[in-house]
């Protein structure tokens, strides 16, 4: 095999706290106060986001209010407030837009930037950076804090923006690489759980200095695909482009996720919130004219919080599957499918694989391996002995037109107007907010 | 933290350096000198688009908001240390 380390020049930027930050930048009277940014003033509302002072004293994203003022009894809390996180995001991603054309809104909070070709060398996309902090805080916002992380891959640009918080600035190269491998544990790695851990330290990996040095042939017959991914993750070498966004961003993914408080558990409402999460993620991509490759669903079980402190963020606990208690499974579509009965049946199988009864505080679908449609009709019985009479799936056809119908009720008669039976009762469940992973609605000046 | 207020004020706005800024504001019989605008940032309520002002003075901070279709202003809230 003939890799090289990536010669391409990477940049992840990574606001700190960020729907923290944003609202001690619109009221001063928070700043420098332990907040928690909460998706409901409710004593059982989750904690979406804590401030840099609220997260030293302990508070955790993922508590509940009650749980987080137990923690931190000085907290305060606000009800978030997406428009104006849309709003900073904005204008934050505008000024990175200056410094490359190729600018990937990877969050609400978090960008990858390709500056292969703009700038000669790490010290100096290093410079153009600090020089868009500056700007961050002198026409965004004086309180908003960002790690830069700048690296030859996506992956070690992510790593090294993780390495200070809040706001760092750390290269990772050739010749430091060993060096802060050697700091990280093996579950630092997206893609590495406690389960994939077990099976590499059975095959005698227990650093990831170890897993750079393992040969990747035999990495590969016990992991497949999967091994030499990471194998490629920690030597340096890229397995994903920065994915520039065009004004019309087509999204690598759409999905809603929603910290499930105790009451849905006692009244036995898990399914139904999950199918909701579902239908809403499958209405938002059937808007967008997009088909899914597959589909994943995240539970999170209560016992801990099922979160890591140094993340941040639902969507890091979420992107790193079995960081907390609980898991992630997907599905692979025989075929990209957007109807709501493929999507929900799908869904509610993988559940019942992640879940056995427990009390769940995390749930998250997402549709992934996102298409638009092909405008190909299966020919599913084609040479087939007993030939439909029919040349294309005719039951795929039907759930696609009813789901089309379906949305076009809720169009006009709003969410709720028609719904599976098993969500009926849900009320005001799995409500719209905003999601980490939703860069929708940020628009660049 | 916050208290909900939401009543009609009278504004002094500056249009200066490309931006609108609010100056002062009277309510309740009382006038207040804003010290900073911290964010501006607009929201949709159906139809009518809002620019909110998050501004703060001296003592405390105050969500004031502009409708675009009325063109109105509104003390939403306001938070004290
Ligand atoms: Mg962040």
């Amino acid at each position: 095999m003939s890799l090289k380390l990536s010669t391409s020049l990477i940049a992840h930027v990574d606001m700190n706290s960020y729907f923290a930050s944003v609202e001690q930048q619109a009221n001063p009277t928070l700043r420098g106060r332990p907040l928690g940014v909460c998706a409901y003033l409710h004593k059982k509302g989750c904690v979406i986001a804590a401030s840099i002072e609220a997260k030293r004293l302990g508070m955790k994203v993922g508590m509940s209010v009650e749980e987080a003022k137990l923690k931190v009894p000085s907290a305060v809390f606000v009800q978030n407030d997406p428009p104006k996180y849309r709003a900073v995001t904005s204008r934050v991603f505008s000024i990175l837009h200056e410094l490359t054309d190729c600018v990937e809104h990877y969050s609400i909070d978090e960008a990858f930037l390709d500056l292969t070709g703009w700038y000669r060398d790490p010290a100096e996309a290093a410079w153009a950076l600090i020089r868009a902090r500056w700007r961050i805080r002198d026409e965004v916002g004086d309180w908003l804090r960002c790690s830069i992380g700048i690296a030859p891959t996506r992956f070690l640009a992510k790593t090294a923006s993780d390495l200070e918080k809040p706001n760092g600035l750390v290269v990772i190269d050739k010749d430091n690489l060993d060096e802060i491998l050697s700091k990280l544990d093996l579950e630092d790695v997206c893609g590495i759980g406690p389960r994939i851990r077990r099976r590499l330290e059975k095959i005698g990996i227990r650093t990831l200095l170890e897993l750079k040095k393992y040969p990747v042939g035999n990495l590969m017959r016990a992991f497949g695909k999967n091994g030499f991914y990471l194998w490629s993750k920690v030597n340096g070498f890229e397995v994903e482009n920065v994915t520039p966004f065009d004004g019309a961003p087509a999204p690598k993914s759409v999905g809603h996720s929603y910290c499930v408080p105790d009451r849905v558990n006692k009244e036995g409402k898990v399914l139904a919130t999950l199918i909701k999460l579902t239908e809403r993620a499958g209405r938002r991509m059937r808007a967008l004219d997009l088909l899914a490759g597959s589909i994943y669903v995240s539970v999170g079980l209560r016992q801990d919080y099922g979160f890591r402190s140094q993340f941040d963020s639902v969507h890091d606990a979420f992107w790193r599957p079995g960081a907390g208690e609980g898991g992630t499974l997907y599905t692979l579509f025989e075929e990209p499918a957007s109807d709501s009965f493929s999507l929900v049946g799908a869904a509610t199988e993988l559940l019942r694989e992640l879940w056995h009864g427990e009390c769940v505080n995390f749930l998250a679908v997402t549709l992934t391996n996102l298409a638009p449609p092909s405008g190909q009709r299966r020919l599913s019985n084609v040479g087939a002995r007993h030939a439909s009479p029919l040349p294309w799936d005719r039951r795929t056809d039907r759930k696609r037109l009813a789901s089309t119908a379906a949305d076009q009720i809720r169009d006009r008669y709003g969410d709720e107007a028609i719904m599976f039976g098993q969500m009926l009762g849900l009320g005001d469940e799995a409500p719209d907010r905003i999601g980490f992973r939703k860069v929708e609605g940020v628009e660049i000046q | 933290m916050y208290s909900k207020i939401a009543q009609t004020i009278d504004v002094l706005v500056a249009f200066r350096k490309g931006r609108v800024e609010p100056m002062t504001f009277k309510w309740d019989g009382h006038y207040y000198q804003v010290k900073k605008v911290n964010l501006v940032h607009s929201e949709r309520r159906g139809r009518e688009k809002v620019v909110i002002f998050s501004v703060s003075d001296e003592a405390n901070a105050y969500r004031l908001a502009f409708s675009t279709d009325y063109l109105t202003w509104k003390l939403e809230e306001m938070a004290s240390i």
